[in-house]
């Protein structure tokens, strides 16, 4: 899966380490080394399961395999949710303006 | 539009708004609603945020299984009223259902403001609509995100307090808070002398919003606070009191390890214990005190219109209880409609043997209501020669039958007692009642030896405080049967100062030190007028409180400022948990929640010595107010009678009632000084 360095950054920090990914493939003995200084990363799949990630390329890995961060999900329906409702406080105080405003002109 | 056509397009309104979410599925769902059973757990739950709540109901019903609709408010916006996993404990089958936090404050609020709507009757003028208020109101209110970050974070999944533009969980909670206050400030301007008459609808819808620590109420409340104080509508030694106590709240002790998980009183109670908390509430409280003021200045009381609210009410209450309690489902859907603070009881059996609490979250609590609708209802035929119709009295049959469930004889002998004082007043003259009342005295003294002397004297001076001393931590080293043993031992030799301050030093809470020493050293001694240990004692053996006043005063343990001042607003952290001692309960019930299982005590908690001083003073105040109308004055006797020996005033819809009760004989004294002028 495809994901672009903004989200990656976005969701498992700033690669301080310089290191590279490198698909570690299908290999079962394949184990990912935790990162000294690297601030634990909680990632979330489609069902709710969660993973701590204790390295930048671990981080990514799971990325490129659908899972997701917190802000990322957060995107999606809590972004709609938020336009939405900024949509109906704008309509709903400018209204109370306008209709404020026409009271005061009939009085 | 007709008045007609509004009520029936804001009641379809209501409809969608509620079945919507719930029925509609993924829209990249693929899979069907299957029958809930054993081979289906896994199929539910590698479906997760797919199969509606609806769509999986139709499919069950008429299943025999035992099901149960759980919600799951951890779960994002995109699994809102959809299977969010399925588990079986035992033979219950537990179906998850995703209520979002932000999702159910939107959708909850809707639909109460579309029901404030419905009283208002449509009357809706804009005007004096100040934006300062409503925005000061949403910050404030947001900042409880902050203030309980503990809470919140168990809550919502996407709770997030990083002060970014990107940060939408944080934006739509101030959004959402926004909307409301509109709405409140043109639902208040234009309806502000009636909503007391509908205000027993507080006990039906609730008002606690799904995954917040807040009620719908605490915010119109708190609006008319803000517009009090900004328009100087308050009474300022109230104000002045309030801002001593606040003094000395932020000098009582904090922690940020202790939490309290708000449990059944979720909406009315600090779920921490730090200072930004601590000023959330105080400043919470502060505004509803001075709202309820400011709406008892402004309220028309309409006596018909309360009276039918109240029945109402409780008609809904009981039958909405029965069919929670019968229907999953429907379980479901009163948790989220009309905001409980706990779920509804789920089965039609009593609890531990004899309560049932149906809708309500506490048995106690609703009991009173139902008893106090009953005593409402008649002072109004009674006394005020309200006219009803015969299909007026078949209301009266559910909140007969709510109070039967509820077994709370406490609100049932008060209810006789107090009606039968009513009849009385209005049949005898001054003298003759006056002998009554002193008879009755009598009687009761009478009786109260009586049960002294069956009990013996020693036994009813010190039962509190050996009760007390069974769930404090005394032979810590000793098992429950062995500790148990000792302290009957010092009970029974009258050492009870040696056994708490030498053998176990240091280990019992200050309140039973304290107790134990006015026991002991006699102070408060008077001639002829017993110990007030033993007073206390006595009277929580006769009300059936000595255990739970034995764990209070096991666990009680304040510090000086704390004991005078108490705590702070709705501040239970402290008492909770600064004590930790192992209760002499059994296993199971070890971390159950014990409350203090009095008002007077809460308020103990809350605001201190003074602060239990000043209510008791002011009760007292209010009923030797001259009154032409002292039927009133039954109602706040008959609910202080009550909450003496229940945690009711932690319910807002119970402090409300408590502050109609002091309404009702204020307006009444003020109308008849209108009408003596």
């Amino acid at each position: 899966m495809e994901i672009s360095e903004i989200d990656i950054e976005k969701s498992c920090g700033v690669n301080s380490s310089n290191a590279s990914y490198v698909d570690p493939g299908n290999d079962p003995n394949f184990v990912f080394v935790s990162e000294p200084g690297y601030e634990t990363v909680t990632l979330y799949d489609i069902e709710g399961n969660i993973i701590n990630v204790n390295s930048w390329i671990e981080c990514v890995h799971y990325l490129k395999g659908g899972w997701v961060s917190n802000q990322i999900i957060n995107f999606e329906g809590d972004k709609y949710l938020t336009i939405g409702l900024i949509i109906i406080s704008i309509v709903s105080t400018g209204l109370i303006f306008y209709l404020n405003k026409k009271k005061n002109e009939v009085n | 539009m007709k008045l007609i056509n509004k009520y029936l397009l804001t009641s379809l309104l209501l409809i969608i708004i509620i079945i919507f979410p719930f029925w509609k599925e993924s829209s990249k769902n693929i899979y069907p609603a299957i029958e809930v059973n054993d081979s289906s757990i896994g199929y539910y739950q590698s479906t997760t945020c797919n199969i509606s709540l609806l769509n999986v109901a139709m499919n069950n019903y008429g299943n025999k299984l035992n099901l149960r609709f759980n919600n799951n408010n951890y779960a994002g916006i995109e699994c809102f009223g959809k299977v969010t996993g399925l588990d079986k404990v035992n033979d219950l089958y537990i179906i998850s259902i995703g209520t979002n936090s932000n999702l159910s404050f939107l959708l909850q609020s809707t639909i109460w403001i579309l029901l404030l709507l419905l009283i208002s009757k449509f009357k809706f003028h804009i005007k004096n609509i100040n934006f300062l208020y409503i925005f000061l109101l949403s910050v404030f209110f947001t900042f409880q995100q902050f203030s309980e970050e503990r809470f919140y974070s168990q809550v919502n999944r996407y709770f997030d307090l990083s002060l970014s533009s990107n940060n939408y969980y944080l934006f739509n909670n101030f959004l959402i808070f926004y909307l409301i206050f509109v709405f409140f400030s043109i639902f208040f301007e234009n309806n502000k002398s009636i909503i007391i008459n509908y205000f027993p609808y507080m006990f039906l819808f609730i008002g606690a919003f799904n995954g917040f620590n807040l009620n719908f109420f605490s915010l119109l409340l708190s609006y008319m606070g803000v517009k009090a104080l900004f328009e100087k509508k308050i009474n300022i030694e109230l104000n002045l009191i309030f801002l001593i106590f606040a003094l000395f709240w932020s000098q009582t002790r904090r922690d940020t390890v202790t939490f309290f998980d708000t449990d059944k009183l979720n909406g009315f109670v600090n779920s921490s214990n730090n200072n930004s908390s601590l000023f959330f509430w105080i400043v919470l409280f502060w505004l509803i005190i001075n709202g309820l003021v400011y709406l008892y200045k402004e309220s028309n009381l309409d006596l018909k219109i309360l009276n039918y609210s109240l029945l109402i009410s409780v008609n809904f209450i009981v039958i909405l209880g029965l069919l929670g309690a019968a229907f999953p489902l429907a379980n479901f859907f009163n948790f989220i409609i009309f905001g409980q603070n706990k779920r509804g009881i789920n089965s039609l059996a009593s609890v531990d043997g004899n309560t049932w609490r149906g809708f309500s979250a506490s048995a106690e609590s609703i009991g009173e209501f139902f008893a106090f609708t009953l005593l409402f209802f008649f002072i109004m035929v009674y006394l005020k020669k309200i006219e009803i119709s015969k299909y007026t009295a078949l209301l009266l049959i559910l909140p007969i039958y709510g109070l039967y469930k509820s077994n709370n004889f406490a609100a049932v002998l008060s209810l006789i007692l107090v009606s039968f004082a009513i009849v009385a007043m209005s049949y005898l003259n001054k003298n003759k009642l006056n002998k009554v009342v002193i008879t009755l005295s009598l009687i009761i003294l009478f009786g109260s030896y009586l049960i002294i002397n069956r009990l013996g004297f020693e036994y009813v001076s010190t039962q509190l405080l050996y009760e007390a001393s069974l769930h404090s931590n005394l032979f810590t080293y000793l098992s429950s049967e062995a500790k148990s043993v000792e302290i009957t031992k010092y009970f029974d030799a009258g050492q009870i100062q040696s056994l708490l301050n030498i053998e176990n030093q240091g280990q019992g809470s200050s309140l039973l030190i304290f107790l134990s020493t006015i026991y002991e050293q006699s102070l408060f001694n008077f001639p002829y007028i017993p110990n007030l240990v033993t007073i206390i004692s006595f009277v929580s053996i006769v009300i059936n409180r000595n255990e739970m006043w034995g764990i209070f005063t096991a666990k009680y343990n304040p510090n000086l400022i704390e004991s005078l001042f108490g705590n702070g607003p709705y501040q239970l952290n402290n008492y909770l948990y600064n004590l930790k001692i192992r209760l002499d309960v059994p296993e199971g019930k070890l971390n159950a929640l014990y409350l203090p299982h009095s008002s007077f005590l809460d308020i103990l908690v809350f605001f201190g010595f003074f602060g239990l001083l000043m209510f008791l003073f002011f009760n007292f105040y209010v009923l030797k107010q001259k009154s032409t109308n002292p039927e009133y004055k039954f109602l706040l006797i008959f609910i202080i009678l009550n909450f003496a020996k229940s945690d009711s005033l932690l319910y807002l819809n119970s402090f409300v009632l408590l502050a109609f009760i002091y309404a009702i004989n204020f307006k009444s004294i003020e109308h008849e000084n209108e009408n003596a002028k």
